[in-house]
């Protein structure tokens, strides 16, 4: 795995795609010929080499407009992705402004979270994504130091029982570990104080 | 209450266990090629969702498990609200 910071890419030779790889690659065929989007969460760790599997994959998604977004439903609709929320296409744009919605494939897991940009660190998230070059494809992601500190605000807040087994500090853990050498340490401190996770990221880095 | 103690050492061993592990994997994916560390992640991930889908499809083969996967999609569009 080949990180260079500074072109802001991630090359992966050779990867052996898994399903979860097809199915996100068969969604984002469709989804950038429509809208600018950025994965965040779960999949960024999986994609990056975490070993587990997810239900989801989160999407967040430039504004777009109703003929853009019906010309894509149509489409993902013609490629068997169904939006697990209602048929409708209307009520599916507008259900954006409020909430997000999921897209799935033949079964309801796994499925893609698509939900609009609606916040500075949202907006950060998508300006300074980086691509993941792999069998001739690119993805859109979050930056690490961004999504290692997003992932320690998911964390359960109680005790240490509580959070011993959790899958969000794992994650983060992961990027961490793989990357660490790389990571902008300055940056990653900001996301950490925005987050006021400052406890947690001392116990990340034991 | 001295019964609780046995139970929190344990979540505890289990926590170390587990980080244990995050790092060694995480080296194990550092060290190796991207082929290799993939291809063992393509057999856990690919087996679950192979297995998730198994499951629906059974479910959608009686009139019970279709009720079944209503519920699961109105608890999906649960989540969202």
């Amino acid at each position: 795995m080949e990180y260079n910071p500074y072109k802001r890419e991630i090359i992966l030779k050779g990867k052996v795609l898994n399903e979860l790889d097809k199915f996100v690659i068969d969604f984002v065929n469709i989804l950038e010929k429509f809208v600018g989007y950025v994965i965040v969460s779960g999949y960024v760790s999986i994609l990056l080499g975490r070993s587990r599997a997810s239900e989801d994959v989160d999407f967040l998604i430039q504004d777009m407009t109703f003929s853009k977004f019906e010309m894509m439903f149509k489409e993902l609709a013609s490629q068997r992705f169904e939006c697990l929320n209602t048929n409708q296409i209307k009520e599916a744009y507008e259900m954006l402004d409020e909430h997000a919605i999921r897209f799935s494939r033949e079964t309801p897991i796994p499925n893609i979270e698509f939900k609009k940009i609606t916040s500075k660190i949202q907006e950060d998230a998508f300006n300074n994504k980086l691509s993941v070059k792999f069998n001739g494809k690119s993805l859109f992601i979050s930056p690490l130091e961004l999504q290692i500190a997003y992932k320690l605000s998911l964390m359960s807040k109680g005790s240490f029982e509580e959070i011993s087994s959790d899958k969000d500090f794992e994650d983060a853990k992961h990027l961490y570990e793989v990357f660490n050498e790389k990571l902008n340490k300055e940056k990653l401190l900001e996301y950490i104080k925005l987050f006021k996770v400052e406890n947690r990221f001392e116990l990340l880095k034991k | 209450m001295s019964q609780m103690w046995p139970i929190k050492n344990e979540k505890m061993r289990n926590f170390h266990e587990r980080i244990w592990f995050i790092k060694y994997w995480a080296n194990y994916v550092k060290r190796n090629s991207d082929k290799k560390w993939s291809d063992g992640q393509a057999l856990l991930i690919s087996s679950q969702i192979q297995s998730s889908r198994s499951f629906y499809k059974s479910l959608k083969k009686t009139e019970e498990g279709r009720r079944k996967i209503e519920k699961i999609l109105e608890s999906i569009k649960e989540q969202n609200k």
